[in-house]
């Protein structure tokens, strides 16, 4: 393995870059043969089931754990001497005994930092993700959606210029998710390179300027998701058949027969046509297939659709 | 890292009303239980209580029964009638801890019957019987001495060295003699010396508990702290401070920095409490000796905490296994029994326990003679013990959270 810095200027600084990685655990290789180049102010967003290597990934990009082969550049190069990677755990990684604003001073006296450096680093941080309001209540007292603001502020205090979010959003309500939406694109603002493990694909949809699929320890698509969905699912939309009961043996036959496969659910099934302008003609015909629907939507495909085409299951 | 883990540990402490409790509230208490259980603190004496029955009812007999009265260090409960039967069920229903039966006249002859007194133990108050058999023996000598020395003459009457009238005459002596309140030389062989320190609230042993229950304490408040670096573990805090990605944990060496001032503090309020309440204290001149002994056992006891729990998986193994260690610990090396009521075998295993050294560092630390050489050996052990166990518990720390 190769461990140094390189800067290259293409559509957007690099900050990370990571070239024929393979990582193991013991005997067990994880990773095969990945490259990636995470660029700064842009979010990139990682899906792939369970298994597939994501948490392995990040574990290389944290530095704790050392590839068996390949090389590292960047800010994710000689990790033990930098606080240029920051991870966000999925779990509320906090002292619930201490305020938001202790939290982060705690933790940027951690990565080394003088008191004074301590103080002004917290309120940045607490700014950044508007918790300034909730500075002096202890974590162990706020709700999940500004647990998980003060998650994401206290890896902000080392100013990172690579920020890996595991799960941002698991567990909250719709209006905190937004809250954290807004506040993972206004990190983005800044400059900073983030780096999203989700299998939520409306977070993906909504936030990811580059996404990557990994399955069985490759990334197997990397692209902006226009140019991901584009060449595969062309000019076809997502048509979602959503079903009143389970159905039938005989009316799994007829679904498959329309090009459709099971989407999230057993009673939800999706196929992807290119309709032009028979979208009428199209939906009359699945009236007519004597099927229990109870809802029929068409729109443009998204990540989840490019996820259960490459072959994984939902994870939802 | 090392300070910023000191004061997370302090604001979390600080924040944490039962650890608080359990740090500098229940030590103190559970010093004030012990000692009134085991110094006799809470009315002076041990009072044990003993049924007394008068089956006889003459002179002897009677001044027999005042005398024992009159001990303070016995409460004494004097039944007015009564047999070997109603004396045994009084004992047995818990009425009284041992029971005195006077069946015979105290003054006659071994070859006239029976032993005149009977003691009643129960079995499970066997330290009863044998504390009131002592007192009633020492009662007899100090306060019946003439009583005592008729059946030493009689005992040489049987062996032939002196004739009924010279038994009858010495025996009339002996009375007339313990009339006038005079002393009799053979009840007086045993003169008290006292060694440590005394006075009326019995200063050594006080303070001897007083580091007794200090050894408990710091071991329990060292492993609710520990605890937190499994819980860091589990909720990720390990993972996001990249904990395991070095060979020795660091936060583990800021733990054991708090752990120590606090076990120091918990040390500092269980002493001031023998001293506030009992009046327990030591010389002055002792104090940086004590001081000294207090930082070590605070640092040798918090340092096995920190390893007893980076040694487990979860909080769950933790628990069950530091809270075993604890109690086992603290049985074997002293702090809930003193040694010297156990066996010998006991005795030597309490010596691998840190309980055994802390309670012997104190003991040397406050007695007024004795200097630094003394200490040498228990103040070397605690310091043993607090680096092999802190540099153990931060490589394990760190292996258990590398990959």
């Amino acid at each position: 393995m190769t461990i140094g810095t390189k800067r290259t200027a293409e559509e957007a600084e690099p900050v990370a870059e990571l070239r024929n990685i393979r990582a193991a655990y013991g005997k067990n290789p994880v990773l095969s043969d990945l490259s990636l180049t995470l660029r700064s102010g842009e979010i990139f967003v990682l899906m792939g089931p369970n298994g597939a290597g994501k948490t392995t990934l990040v574990r290389v990009l944290i530095g704790r754990l050392k590839p068996v082969k390949g090389s590292i550049f960047g800010a994710c190069a000689n990790q033990s001497s930098s606080s240029a990677v920051r991870l966000v755990p999925q779990d509320i990684a906090l002292f619930p005994l201490l305020s938001a604003r202790e939290n982060c001073i705690a933790f940027a006296k951690m990565v080394g930092a003088d008191w004074r450096q301590a103080l002004s680093l917290a309120d940045h941080a607490l700014e950044l993700t508007g918790c300034k309001d909730i500075a002096s209540t202890l974590v162990g007292g706020l709700s999940g959606g500004f647990r998980r603001r003060v998650n994401i502020a206290v890896a902000l205090v080392g100013n990172p210029r690579l920020l890996i979010l595991d799960e941002p959003t698991v567990g909250i309500d719709a209006e905190a998710k937004s809250l954290i939406t807004q506040t993972i694109n206004a990190l983005k603002e800044t400059g900073i390179s983030i780096l999203i493990v989700t299998h939520d694909f409306d977070d993906a949809d909504s936030l990811a300027d580059r996404a990557g699929f990994l399955f069985d320890g490759r990334l197997i698509r990397v692209g902006a998701p226009r140019d991901l969905l584009s060449a595969v699912f062309e000019n076809k939309k997502c048509i979602e058949i959503v079903l009143s009961s389970l159905p039938e043996q005989v009316e799994q036959q007829q679904l498959r027969l329309l090009g459709a496969t099971p989407s999230r659910s057993a009673m939800i099934w999706e196929t992807f046509q290119d309709l032009g302008d028979k979208h009428p003609a199209y939906i009359l015909m699945l009236n007519d297939a004597s099927l229990p629907i109870k809802e029929i939507k068409i729109s443009d495909p998204g990540l989840g659709a490019l996820y259960r085409h490459l072959g994984g299951n939902n994870p939802t | 890292m090392i300070l910023a883990s000191t004061w997370i540990m302090l604001l979390s402490t600080l924040r944490d009303r039962a650890a608080l409790l359990m740090s500098f509230v229940l030590p103190p208490l559970l010093f004030m239980v012990f000692a009134a259980i085991f110094s006799g603190t809470a009315g002076s004496d041990l009072k044990l209580k003993i049924g007394v029955i008068d089956a006889v009812g003459n002179d002897t007999s009677v001044r027999l029964v005042r005398a024992l009265e009159a001990e303070h260090s016995f409460r004494f409960i004097i039944l007015k009638s009564g047999d070997e039967a109603a004396l045994s069920d009084f004992v047995r229903r818990g009425m009284a801890d041992a029971g005195l039966l006077i069946r015979g006249d105290p003054r006659r002859r071994p070859d006239e019957g029976p032993p005149p007194l009977l003691l009643i133990e129960d079995t499970a108050r066997p330290l009863a019987a044998s504390i009131a058999l002592g007192q009633v023996m020492r009662t007899l000598n100090e306060k019946l001495p003439d009583v005592a020395l008729s059946r030493i003459l009689a005992d040489v009457e049987a062996s032939g060295a002196i004739g009924k009238d010279e038994r009858e005459f010495l025996n009339e002596a002996f009375r007339a003699h313990a009339a006038e309140g005079a002393s009799f030389s053979f009840s007086n062989v045993i003169a008290h010396g006292v060694v440590g320190q005394s006075g009326k609230t019995g200063n050594g042993n006080l303070l001897n508990y007083a580091g007794a229950v200090v050894a408990v304490f710091l071991l329990f408040a060292g492993v609710h702290g520990a605890l937190t670096l499994l819980d860091e573990r589990a909720n990720g805090v390990a993972e996001r401070l990249a904990i395991g990605a070095e060979t020795f944990d660091p936060t583990v060496a800021g733990k054991l920095l708090y752990l120590t001032a606090q076990g120091t503090l918990q040390a500092v309020i269980v002493f001031a409490t023998a001293y506030i309440i009992y009046g327990a204290s030591f010389m002055p001149s002792r104090t940086g000796l004590w001081l000294t002994s207090c930082i070590l056992a605070a640092a040798a006891a918090s340092a096995l905490a920190l390893l007893m729990c980076t040694a487990c998986r979860s909080r769950k193994q933790a628990e069950t296994l530091t809270t075993f260690g604890v109690l086992l610990l603290s049985a074997v090396g002293g702090s809930m029994v003193p040694r010297y009521l156990m066996p010998p075998w006991l005795q030597d295993v309490g010596w691998f326990t840190p309980n055994a050294w802390i309670i012997r560092a104190f003991e040397l630390a406050i007695q007024p003679a004795g200097g630094i050489e003394e200490l040498a050996l228990p103040w070397g052990v605690l310091l043993l013990i607090g680096l092999v166990c802190t540099t153990a518990a931060a490589w394990l720390s760190s292996r258990r959270t590398a990959y």
